[in-house]
């Protein structure tokens, strides 16, 4: 036995070696960037895109979109795109097609597609009970909203697309325990 | 397979972390012929990988034991046998561990949780795939490989188009639960445990649950500069910004970005930064695009990825070299590259000066 423990210690070791050079390649210089964070330039401009021409690839008219910030409005706007959306989707006494209809409009493109093949007699939620919750506004483009229901809290990941665009829901994050 | 016994033994003396690595090892020597979607894209048909169940060695992987491995090991003897490929066999692992944690559960949720069915009823729910009573006799159920064949025969019949859906939802559509995203962190475990048990490199990418977590292989970081950014892909420049007159119609157009050859189909796409992933899907025209916000007023676009090629959801947190997405051609493409457009304060703008300005120089 102690042979055989010896070797196979050999062995992991020579492997757990060659696991660590396999997973980390060149040791690339990679600084690590510096707690200030990233530098960005000065906003000199980059010969930005002339607005009114036709963009090549969506084929959508170029303008300048105007930036979000977190500000009042903007914050009760995502709260209040988060709540509507739990109450369409906490629907299970719904037909299939039913539930669909009424939250489809209020979904991103890929939840859209995700969400098709949902089950709502599945939800075990089926009342919001209270006020949403911000819980992440790292980018002012999305906000992580928590919001009570009669079965437990869910998270709801809506995002914009500008400052003057709807809050659209990505996904909704179900309490702890429940699939 | 001596490698794979000393590996197997000295698991107890190595550290839980390595136990993953140390497991794989024997992959580096397999072939990649059972790598799964693009064996079956050549129309090959032995893509199935293999592992005995009564051969499962007393082992750990990814946390699960040795009762909980046999198990996974019906799961991927059940797909052979119904002639599925690598990835099909691996997502039939993932759902087991979302259902079940690859126990074989023979007590329903209404006896643990009073879980009821919508109508009343209570739930049945049994076995590795905590199927109810319409999915087969008890017995049956709770009968590993044969429960497990009846997952797979659902999956299918439900979900044909498969190769282009994302694991979780391929399972999703599969159970009909009551999450699509249920399944999604059991991916990374569930290629663990298929390659563990089966000594095959399948070339699913751990930690990828895309749709393609394919043969293109698993993430490979960028390289970030001291200024924190990266280069969203590689070179040569293959089209640059500016304005455009279509070829035939003569009408004017503007190509908001910078095409990159990107590595040709699959290549990595990086972010360029640290940043929060404000959209992943497809726009009016088709294109395949990620959307990245990294503050500051500045924004950067990923275009023509297929669904399959995109790796982050909206809300995910992304830092400067991450592998976000995989080249694709969907779109305003003719062939696989990688548009990148930076926005600042929402304006679209010249990506080579704006990237020279942080040190980067696309195309390179």
């Amino acid at each position: 036995m102690r042979k055989i423990g010896t070797a196979a210690l050999v062995i992991a070791a020579a492997v757990t070696l060659t696991a660590c050079t396999a997973q980390e390649p060149a040791p690339t210089p990679t600084p690590t960037p510096s707690s200030s964070g990233p530098t960005f330039p000065d906003a000199a401009p980059f010969n930005p895109a002339p607005s009114g021409a036709i963009d090549e690839d969506s084929g959508e008219v170029i303008e300048p979109q105007p930036v979000p910030e977190w500000d009042d409005e903007s914050r009760e706007a995502a709260i209040a795109a988060a709540e509507t959306a739990l109450r369409a989707y906490a629907r299970p006494n719904l037909s299939a097609d039913a539930w669909r209809e009424g939250l489809t409009p209020l979904l991103d493109q890929k939840a859209q597609q995700d969400y098709s093949y949902l089950d709502p007699a599945r939800i075990v939620a089926s009342e919001v009970t209270g006020t949403g919750t911000i819980t992440d506004d790292t980018s002012a483009y999305v906000a992580f909203v928590d919001v009570p229901t009669n079965a437990g809290t869910y998270g709801v990941v809506v995002s914009r697309a500008d400052a003057d665009a709807p809050w659209l829901t990505s996904r909704f994050i179900l309490p702890e325990g429940v699939n | 397979m001596a490698e794979r016994k000393g590996g197997a033994l000295s698991i107890a003396i190595v550290p839980v972390l390595l136990i993953g690595s140390v497991l794989t090892i024997p992959l580096l020597m397999a072939d990649d012929s059972s790598c799964g979607p693009a064996a079956v894209a050549a129309g090959q048909p032995g893509a199935s990988v293999s592992v005995d169940p009564a051969s499962v060695p007393q082992t750990e992987i990814a946390g699960f034991g040795y009762e909980q491995l046999v198990n996974a090991a019906n799961v991927v003897q059940a797909g052979k046998d119904l002639g599925l490929n690598a990835r099909d066999q691996t997502i039939g692992v993932m759902v087991a561990i979302g259902e079940s944690s690859l126990r074989n559960i023979d007590y329903g949720d209404y006896e643990t949780g009073g879980v009821t069915n919508p109508d009343g009823s209570r739930t049945t729910s049994i076995g590795l795939f905590q199927q109810q009573d319409g999915w087969g006799s008890r017995e049956e159920r709770l009968n590993p490989y044969v429960s497990s064949t009846k997952f797979f025969q659902a999956m299918t019949a439900k979900v044909p188009d498969r190769e282009s859906v994302e694991p979780t939802i391929v399972g999703h559509r599969t159970q009909v639960n009551a999450d699509p995203y249920h399944y999604a962190p059991y991916w990374s475990p569930a290629v663990q445990i298929v390659e563990g048990l089966t000594g095959v490199r399948t070339g699913l990418a751990e930690g990828d649950g895309s749709a393609s977590g394919t043969c293109a292989g698993g993430t490979l970081p960028g390289t970030v500069n001291a200024q924190g950014w990266a280069s969203p892909g590689a070179g040569p420049v293959t089209s640059p910004y500016g304005p455009r007159v279509h070829p035939v119609h003569g009408y004017a157009r503007f190509h908001g970005g910078t095409d990159l050859a990107g590595g040709g189909c699959d290549g990595p796409i990086w972010a360029a930064q640290e940043g929060v992933v404000t959209s992943r899907g497809f726009d009016g025209a088709g294109n395949g695009t990620i959307t990245v916000d990294h503050g500051g007023g500045v924004q950067t676009k990923y275009l023509h990825m297929y669904d399959s090629g995109m790796l982050v959801q909206v809300g995910d947190k992304v830092t400067a070299g991450q592998q976000i997405a995989r080249v694709g051609s969907s779109g305003e493409s003719t062939g696989c590259h990688l548009h990148f457009t930076v926005v600042v304060n929402g304006e679209t703008v010249d990506p080579v000066p704006f990237m020279a300005a942080v040190g980067i120089t696309l195309g390179q």
